[in-house]
């Protein structure tokens, strides 16, 4: 069957509705010419009737949408399962051009072996009903290692949306090619990174606890190695922390009841440490915390998205190739940009600033845009002359 | 003539000048005098915690926006009730174009807006000389002051127009443009075009759009 038949709306229920909208338009005149008891039981036995046709009607959809599995489309060689039973045609095709655009967006990127991250996603379209009441939007979802990701699409579908959600998903499949990077990030990467993201890790650093984010924050590249290593127990306390930073890791670790065994000694010395800054008092409270990663996962997810963009059209080759078990993180990520550790280091973090930079608006462009609004707005103004 | 119109719009506009611009000047220094100690006592930080200080600032950028758009609409109304009270006889009686004496009227308007500019930038500067800066942090007082300058010039150009094109019935204006507004999101809502409801928003909030200088957050200190 064509996608254009299986897209075809139910003659039986679409009949039964026009045959009702006839009734009405033709008992309308009469009930009105009719007493008023008459005329409320004809009412009410309309909107009965109209009520059991639209039970009917769901039905029918119901069962053809049984006999009717959902459509494979291909799209740039990849597959796409489309529920064609609720989505247009015209739907459809637009869909396919976003997945047309997406993967050769990441082919342009990343080359032919990034292909091999959307053959490995598994991807369904269908009608969501969520977005709006009257009107329905089409919904897009990565069905890959039984987790459901998916966005909402308003009709008419954009392409460029279905582009950029492939791109955004298919980084989901990168630990399938590099197991080592699944365990590093400890989320999904976007390979459609925005500067957003940069520009959110730039603040994360500068506004850490740790000393060693702040420090990587102002350009100190074995700053950064540290904030971007795993780590647990003492190691994670020298790690990250300085003394200095003691009296607030005690209060967040209080706060979050990250202290192993806290007893009247331990508070002494936190309220010690924290009070009266003492220093002893804070080294004794620390050994008590259980330290944690006081980083999101988007930092060292920017790195994995920065190392890809370096590495460029043989960065997945290059993961293939040095993804055996037992590679370090950084030391990995260095050979997929095709860079030393510290290159590496330094791009990020001069990425993280500029994005950050760039975040701020300038006041010149503002002032130009007031500029011209309050000119618009004064001419508008003297137009009418009181009479 | 501007002179004798600045002067004049000056006479009737200077109580509420002088009383937006000790806000202003306020703001700041009251936000971090009273918004901040206890946070950082209880959090155990000094002033050099770059959280604390960005925390004890947060509430600056909201309060001096307000104060920017209801300055700049009390200010942009006052003369034209002055004016209006006299069914714009004086206005009228000028030997000029009215174009013109309403660009001056105008004119005269804007530049007092400098006052309360001037007065938040030297608020944020002694506020600031009370801050142990972190090395992560930098300040903005220059640009803070710029914007809220800026968002004054809009919200007072905006009041303007509605009341010289519009007259006494300026409210009444403003309330079926919110009204018919909040329809049409509703209706474009409801009929799953959301779509067009976020590019209206984009027109609006994205620069060069006329709100685009709200869209963002005012931060007097940041990283």
């Amino acid at each position: 069957m064509s996608d254009r038949a299986r897209t075809t709306t139910p003659r039986g229920p679409v009949f039964v509705r026009t045959a009702l909208l006839a009734l009405c338009v033709l008992a309308a005149p009469r009930a009105h010419a009719q007493d008023v008891p008459r005329s409320a039981a004809l009412r009410s036995e309309i909107a009965r009737l109209g009520g059991e046709a639209a039970a009917a009607f769901r039905v029918v959809d119901s069962l053809r949408r049984i006999e009717a599995p959902a459509a494979i489309v291909t799209a740039g060689g990849r597959t796409l399962r489309v529920d064609t039973m609720t989505i247009a045609a015209t739907e459809v095709e637009r869909l396919r051009e976003g997945f047309e655009l997406g993967a050769t967006r990441l082919r342009e990127r990343f080359g032919d072996a990034a292909m091999l991250l959307v053959d490995t996603t598994t991807w369904h379209a269908y009608t969501g009903s969520y977005r709006g009441v009257l009107g329905r939007s089409v919904t897009l979802q990565d069905r890959t290692l039984g987790v459901a990701r998916q966005i909402s699409l308003s009709r008419p579908v954009d392409p460029e949306r279905v582009a950029e959600f492939v791109l955004d998903r298919v980084g989901a499949n990168l630990p399938q090619l590099a197991p080592t990077l699944g365990r590093y990030v400890g989320q999904d990467v976007s390979l459609d990174p925005t500067p957003e993201l940069f520009e959110i890790a730039g603040r994360e650093l500068a506004l850490s606890t740790a000393s060693a984010a702040r420090r990587c924050a102002l350009g100190a590249v074995l700053a950064c190695r540290a904030v971007l290593s795993h780590a647990a127990g003492p190691e994670a306390l020298a790690l990250w922390y300085e003394p200095s930073d003691y009296p607030v890791l005690l209060n967040h670790a209080v706060s979050r009841g990250a202290v192993g065994g806290a007893d009247s000694l331990f508070y002494a010395d936190h309220d010690a440490c924290t009070e009266e800054r003492d220093a002893a008092a804070c080294e004794r409270a620390v050994q008590r915390v259980n330290i944690q990663q006081p980083f999101s996962t988007n930092l060292r997810a920017t790195l994995v998205q920065h190392a890809l963009e370096q590495g460029g059209r043989d960065a997945i080759d290059r993961l293939q190739s040095a993804s055996a078990e037992g590679t370090a993180a950084i030391p990995l990520l260095a050979h997929v940009a095709g860079t030393s550790e510290d290159s590496l280091l330094i791009g990020w973090q001069q990425r993280t600033s500029a994005a950050l930079a760039a975040s701020r608006t300038g006041e010149a462009p503002l002032a130009l845009s007031t500029a011209f609004w309050c000119g618009l707005l004064l001419v508008g103004a003297a137009l009418r002359r009181p009479a | 003539m501007f002179e004798q119109i600045f002067r004049t719009n000056l006479k009737w506009t200077r109580v509420t000048l002088a009383t937006f611009a000790v806000a202003a000047f306020l703001i700041p220094v009251m936000a971090w005098r009273f918004g901040s100690p206890s946070y950082a006592v209880a959090a155990g930080m000094n002033t050099a915690d770059a959280r604390f200080v960005m925390a004890g600032f947060a509430p600056v950028g909201f309060f001096v926006s307000v104060i920017a758009v209801l300055g700049a609409f009390v200010l942009a109304v006052q003369p034209w009730n002055m004016d209006a009270a006299s069914r714009h006889v004086y206005a009228l009686s000028l030997p000029v174009p009215w174009r013109r004496y309403v660009a001056m009227r105008y004119a005269a308007g804007a530049l007092t807006l400098g006052v309360p500019a001037v007065a938040l930038w030297l608020g944020s500067l002694l506020a600031l000389a009370m801050v142990q800066m972190p090395p992560t942090l930098r300040a903005y007082p220059g640009a803070f002051a710029v914007r809220f300058l800026l968002a004054s010039l809009l919200a007072y150009s905006g009041t303007f127009a509605l009341q010289y094109v519009f007259g006494r019935r300026a409210a009444m204006v403003v309330l079926l443009g919110l009204l018919a507004l909040v329809t049409v999101i509703l209706g474009l809502e409801l009929s799953g075009s959301g779509a067009r409801v976020a590019a209206i928003g984009r027109f609006l909030l994205d620069w060069p759009g006329p709100l685009s200088l709200f869209a963002n957050t005012w931060r007097l200190v940041d990283v």
